[in-house]
């Protein structure tokens, strides 16, 4: 048994939207990869992401050095196609077609085979792995084995291939047997090099960040900061726990971390490059974002009464206005037609699936949900006629509360987006399930530059009634990361009781 | 360190930030020589060549705070040209929606050029040569060569503008201030000089980068440590003016495959077209960890 956990906290100074790292997770087999955009490239997060998100749909293990360059290639083709080049200024396409940089670290766990568990890593650049046995002893460093090595220009993937080939040499590819207990930590560069330090002190900086949960690591960053023992800089924790099987030891309930799978790309009125995503053909984006199956062709709506559409149209002036198109999702997000696998009681960890697995559609339905919170650059009347029969009147209701609506000051944005990352969270059962996703919007409002939000969201999703392998979004609360993602409003309503501020949206600008 | 009276104090390495952005002011000579060719370019005037080398400077840097498809450059900087010699006297060069304003952030650079101009440039064409390729090429001000050379008014004015703006920014990288000229001015500008470096932030002091333009083709003389390599007065003059490069700025150069001494100055004299653009691209250029704004990790 497998538990995959990220922590994760922006540059001090910088919003989230600024973060530039990126991680992803698979299961069976269990792969994990980080990448850290380089801070003077161009849309470095999204090079950063799509590394890692291939690297875990393909992990590029085994590869000869050309073939690498060309899984990097297609990765660049990518990346690429999610630019819009036609529409850049002229300062960001000079920008643009110098590329973008990243480092990359990758694991793969196999199964036992004869008894014999191998891992295997791949690594370029400052971002590390480190292997912590269950005895307690750091016993893998890679590629960086002092914390004296952290001052140079690293070696990185380019989206250049002549550039990367200049690099691809300094790719290290290891392997190594793993035991149950033991513990893999990807981190970033000013995290790897704090714990190196540690190491190198007779310390044990492992427990110290398998103690953490996301909310404890801001504190814990804020700390090392303020003393001076962690660079400001991205800081990533990528740690992937093996278990001694609970037949052989019982095991405590996990700390509770989710288990984090990057999303797909941030749209760009670009392409799409999967085929379970939205399709920018489409004129519709939210019946496009659903997956083809039997109940994939769009009820037609009745139009609501107008005040339903003037409430609407008020809800989907901010955030919210995506939000009830996202009720819809959820619907056969799975597709196929095997029926649903048994679903194994609360725990976080992975097992093997017989059919589609409850987590690809619990993290397939929270996608959709995302992505059709921010599909909207359109006529939104059109598109919340159609939702209308599908909202859940509840959570319909709930989101003017949930979000502290500005209702004036977005009327009149376009938005457009993506969702940055799904995250699966302990809880699984078999009626229910929770995930969480963090919703990438830009809004651009007449005559200014456009405004980036990132608003984590934790989804409740309930197995639907009609269709077992579907599950439905039934409730959503922002996550308490956002306190920190959203400044307090200068002027405080006097019913922001909740704990969750998520304020005046329009304050987190690009600075 | 205080050496002839110019202070370098200061660790120069402040990281450039929106909260913290550098600021980046040029004094240009309008004077009438401006109309004569650059040394080595006949076909060119000293006045468009500077032109050209601010404008490119101006748009390098836009395209150094742009980080992302969906969203301007961001204000890593605030620059500003202030000219001196036309018949307009010293201040603000910028035109159009600009008209007047001194110091602008990058962003409302990027949104507000004078015009953009369609114009070609070299560039690697993948097999070892060069192939010409259409680019936009933005302009904030015009070329102008008029009356004489007022450099001490000019320096007066940079004080005071940067007097101002140091005191708002102490946090910042200090500000720079490059000034090209190709002549001797009225009035001795040294104390003038001295006043404007003593101006400083928690980082260190302002610094004065001179750029001689000569029509006369001789090697440029770069990065004098001493006057000893100088031919004359109005040489030593300049440099007496210019600060010494702080360790950061001079690795810059070295980088660069510049040679540069620990007490090198920011001075060229006789400085060409390619001279010129290069300085002040790596001049300006301010090294960061992982290259927040340099190109440190990515060419």
């Amino acid at each position: 048994m497998i538990s995959h956990t990220a922590l994760y906290a922006p540059k001090e100074g910088s919003a989230l939207s600024e973060y530039e790292d990126a991680f992803a997770f698979a299961a069976e087999p269990s792969v994990a990869a980080l990448a850290d955009g380089a801070g003077s490239a161009f849309e470095s997060r999204r090079w950063a992401r799509l590394l890692t998100q291939e690297f875990t749909d393909n992990p590029p293990f085994g590869l000869t050095e050309s073939e690498m360059l060309d899984w990097i290639g297609r990765v660049s083709s990518q990346w690429s196609a999610l630019i819009p080049w036609q529409t850049l200024d002229y300062y960001q396409a000079e920008r643009a077609t110098e590329g973008s940089a990243a480092t990359l670290v990758g694991l793969r766990l196999e199964s036992p085979t004869a008894g014999i568990r191998r891992w295997q890593c791949m690594a370029i650049g400052d971002s590390c792995l480190f292997l912590v046995s269950a005895a307690g002893h750091c016993v893998e460093s890679i590629p960086i084995t002092s914390s004296s090595q952290f001052n140079m220009r690293p070696p990185l993937l380019y989206t250049q291939r002549e550039t990367t080939e200049q690099f691809i040499g300094k790719l290290v590819d290891r392997t190594g047997q793993w035991q149950p207990g033991d513990s893999f930590f990807l981190l970033t560069d000013a995290m790897s090099e704090w714990f190196l330090r540690m190491v190198e002190q007779g310390g044990k900086p492992w427990d110290t960040l398998a103690s953490l949960d996301q909310e404890s690591f801001g504190a814990f960053v804020a700390g090392e900061r303020r003393n001076g023992r962690i660079q400001n800089d991205d800081l990533t924790v990528v740690m992937v726990r093996t278990e001694v099987p609970a037949d052989q030891q019982p095991s405590s309930p996990g700390p509770g971390m989710p288990s984090v799978r990057v999303g797909e790309p941030v749209l760009l009125g670009g392409s799409a490059p999967r085929a379970d995503s939205y399709s920018p053909g489409s004129s519709h984006p939210l019946r496009s974002s659903r997956a083809p199956g039997p109940r994939s062709a769009p009820r037609r709506a009745k139009v609501p009464p107008a005040g339903v559409r003037q409430r609407a149209a008020v809800l989907a002036g901010a955030l919210g206005l995506g939000l009830l198109c996202g009720l819809l999702i959820g619907l056969n997000i799975a597709g196929g037609s095997a029926p649903p696998a048994p679903v194994p009681s609360a725990t976080h960890t992975h097992r093997p699936a017989t059919a589609i697995s409850p987590a690809t559609a619990i993290k397939s339905a929270a996608r959709g949900f995302g992505r059709a919170l921010v599909s909207f650059d359109g006529d939104l009347s059109t598109y919340l006629s159609s939702l209308y029969p599908y909202a859940a009147p509840d959570l319909a209701n709930s989101l003017p509360q949930t979000f502290h609506l500005d209702k004036t000051a977005f009327s009149h944005a376009v938005s457009q987006g993506d969702v940055e990352s799904v995250v699966l969270q302990a809880g699984v059962t078999a009626s229910d399930a929770q995930a969480s996703i963090i919703i990438h919007q830009t809004l651009t409002f007449s005559g200014s530059h456009p405004v980036n939000q990132y608003v984590p969201v934790l989804l409740k999703l309930t197995r639907s009634p009609d269709r077992a392998s579907d599950w439905l979004v039934t409730n959503m609360q922002l996550l308490p990361a956002s306190d920190q993602l959203f400044p307090q409003p200068a002027h405080p309503r006097s019913n922001s009781a909740s704990h969750h501020t998520a304020s005046s949206l329009a304050t987190v600008p690009h600075d | 360190v205080d050496r002839e009276g110019i202070h370098v104090g200061g660790s120069y390495s402040a990281e450039i930030s929106r909260e913290n952005p550098a600021c980046v002011l040029f004094l240009l000579d309008q004077s009438y020589s401006m109309t004569e060719p650059l040394a080595g370019d006949s076909a060119s005037r000293k006045a468009n060549v500077a032109a050209d080398a601010i404008n490119n400077l101006i748009r390098t840097l836009i395209v150094r705070c742009t980080k992302n498809a969906n969203e301007g450059p961001r204000d890593y900087y605030e620059i500003g040209v202030i000219g001196y010699g036309s018949q307009r006297g010293v201040g603000p060069c910028f035109g159009g929606a600009l008209k007047g304003k001194v110091l602008v952030p990058t962003s409302e650079l990027a949104n507000k050029p004078l015009r953009v101009e369609n114009r070609t440039r070299k560039i690697p064409d993948g097999s070892g040569g060069l192939t010409e390729v259409a680019v936009k090429f933005p302009v904030w001000f015009e070329p102008i060569a008029e009356l004489d050379t007022p450099m001490l008014e000019a320096i007066q004015h940079a004080r005071r503008v940067l007097n101002q703006w140091t005191a708002g920014h102490k946090k910042s990288y200090p500000p720079i201030v490059i000034n090209i000229t190709d002549g001797e001015p009225n009035e001795d500008p040294i104390a003038a000089a001295r006043a404007l470096t003593s101006l400083s932030v928690d980082d260190g002091n302002v610094l004065l980068y001179n750029l001689h333009l000569s029509m006369v083709a001789r090697e440029p003389i770069l990065f004098p440590a001493s006057t000893a390599v100088l031919p004359d007065e109005f040489a030593a003059m300049l440099f007496e003016m210019s600060s010494v490069f702080p360790d950061k700025a001079r690795l810059e150069f070295e980088v660069e495959g510049y040679s540069v001494d620990p007490g090198s100055r920011g001075f060229v004299f006789n400085t060409n077209a390619e001279a010129l653009i290069r300085f002040i691209e790596v001049g300006t250029r301010t090294a960061s960890k992982k290259g927040a704004l340099g190109e440190s990790s990515v060419r």
